[in-house]
C-alpha cells in the first residue's frame, strides 16, 4: 500500500526538500564524492550507514499502513513490492535503479545508472548494507561482487561471507564460483 | 308566340330557343358510342379470360433485390451485394451479356471490372497480402516438473533474506 509518508517535497518557499517528513540535502555528486574521497574508512561507513538508513525507513514508510511495524511488514511483503519500495526510496536519493536477483539463494543488488560511478561503488555497497537492515531489522553484510559497465552487483549475505568473498575476489576467483561453493549441494541449481 | 317561338329562315325543321344555344351537345358527342367499348373486357372476351383464375407466381414480375424500381434506384447503387449479379458469370469464359432491360454500359463493364479486382485480391501470388497460419494448441503437456521442492520461490522478502543470510552455513555445519 503506498501511502505520501515517502513522498519526497520541495518547498520552494521556505528552501527545504523533505523526504517522509525527513529533511534532505541536494548536492552536488562531484561534491560528494570529492568529501568520500577525503574521509577516513570510519567517517565512510559511519556516512553511507546513516544515509543507507534513512533509505530503508523511507521504504519502511511508504509500504506500512498506520501503526504497523515498519521491519515486519517489509519482511511479510512480497519480494516484488519489497523490491519495489526500496528502489523507489534509492531512486529518490538519486543513487540510480535499484534491481534484485537470486543466485540459487543468494541476494543480490544490481544498480545501474548511479552518478557516483565506479568511485561510489564503496559507498552504494555501505548504502546497501544500512537500508537492507534498517528495513528487515536483520544483521546483514554487503559486498560489491563485480562492476560491467554502468552496472553493478552487490551480494546481501551474512558477515562472515561476506568476508570470504572478499578474500576470494582479491584472489581472482570468479564469484560465481563463490557462490555455487556456498549455495551448498541441497540447493545447487535451483533458479 | 314569344321571340323564342319564332321561325328561323333556311331551317324550318330546327325549333330552337336562342336563350338555350350551350344546351346543345356537339354533334361529335351525339354520335352512338360503340358495342365495345360498353361491355366489359371479360364479356367482350368469353371464354379467352377466366375471372376467377388467380395469377401464377411465375407469371409475375418478381421485383428487384432492392425493392425499388429503376427510376426511384440511387445513383450509383447496384442493388443487394450480397446477391450475385449473373451478368459476372464466367460460363466456359464466356461473360453473360447484361439483360437487355438494362442501361447499356452500366453493369456489362464495371461489374466485370470489380470481379477481375476481387481474383487479385485473393491471389496467393501477391506479395502485399501475407498468407497466415494458424497454430493449434498441442493436446499432450509440455512442461513436466522434475521435482515440486525445485519449484519453490519465497513467499516474502523476508524468507528470501534469510536462505541468502544463511548461505555457507552447511560447509559450517
Amino acid at each position: 500500500m503506498y501511502t505520501n509518508a515517502g513522498t519526497l517535497s520541495f518547498d520552494l518557499a521556505e528552501g527545504l526538500v523533505r523526504l517522509g517528513g525527513e529533511a534532505r540535502l541536494v548536492v552536488p555528486a562531484s561534491a560528494l564524492m570529492a568529501l568520500w574521497g577525503g574521509a577516513s574508512p570510519a567517517a565512510r561507513r559511519v556516512f553511507g550507514r546513516a544515509l543507507g538508513e534513512s533509505i530503508g525507513r523511507a521504504a519502511g514508510k511508504r509500504l506500512a499502513t498506520d501503526g504497523a511495524d515498519l521491519t515486519q511488514v517489509m519482511l511479510d511483503a512480497s519480494p516484488e513490492a519489497a523490491l519495489s519500495e526500496l528502489a523507489a526510496a534509492w531512486a529518490l536519493a538519486g543513487l540510480g535503479a535499484l534491481d534484485l536477483e537470486r543466485w540459487g539463494r543468494a541476494l543480490v543488488f544490481v544498480v545501474s545508472g548511479s552518478p557516483l560511478g565506479a568511485d561510489g561503488d564503496e559507498l552504494c555497497e555501505i548504502t546497501l548494507e544500512g537500508a537492507v537492515c534498517v528495513a528487515s531489522g536483520k544483521s546483514a553484510r554487503v559486498v560489491r561482487l563485480e562492476r560491467a559497465d554502468t552496472r553493478a552487483r552487490f551480494l546481501v549475505s551474512s558477515a562472515g561471507v561476506t568476508a570470504r568473498m572478499r578474500a576470494e575476489l582479491a584472489r581472482g576467483t570468479l564469484w560465481a564460483e563463490v557462490l555455487a561453493e556456498l549455495d551448498g549441494p541441497t540447493s545447487r541449481g535451483d533458479a | 308566340m314569344s321571340d323564342d317561338d319564332q321561325d328561323w329562315p333556311n331551317s324550318p325543321e330546327t325549333k330552337v330557343s336562342r336563350s338555350t344555344p350551350e344546351l346543345v351537345p356537339p354533334a361529335s358527342s351525339r354520335q352512338p358510342r360503340a358495342l365495345k367499348d360498353e361491355l366489359p373486357l371479360d364479356d367482350a372476351l368469353p371464354g379467352i379470360l377466366d375471372p376467377d383464375a388467380e395469377p401464377s407466381p411465375a407469371s409475375e414480375e418478381r421485383p428487384p433485390a432492392s425493392r425499388k424500381v429503376a427510376s426511384v434506384r440511387a445513383e450509383g447503387t447496384r442493388g443487394d451485394e450480397r446477391v450475385d449479379d449473373y451478368s459476372t458469370w464466367e460460363i466456359d469464359g464466356l461473360t453473360a451479356e447484361p439483360p437487355p432491360t438494362r442501361k447499356a454500359g452500366w453493369l456489362g463493364v464495371e461489374r466485370k471490372a470489380q470481379a477481375e479486382e476481387v481474383r487479385v485480391h485473393l491471389s496467393p501470388s501477391s506479395p502485399a497480402v501475407p498468407e497466415n497460419v494458424r497454430r493449434v494448441l498441442p493436446e499432450d503437456e509440455l512442461v513436466a516438473l522434475g521435482s515440486p521442492a525445485r519449484a519453490h520461490r519465497p513467499a516474502t522478502f523476508g524468507e528470501l533474506l534469510d536462505a541468502s543470510l544463511a548461505l555457507g552455513e552447511d560447509e559450517e555445519g
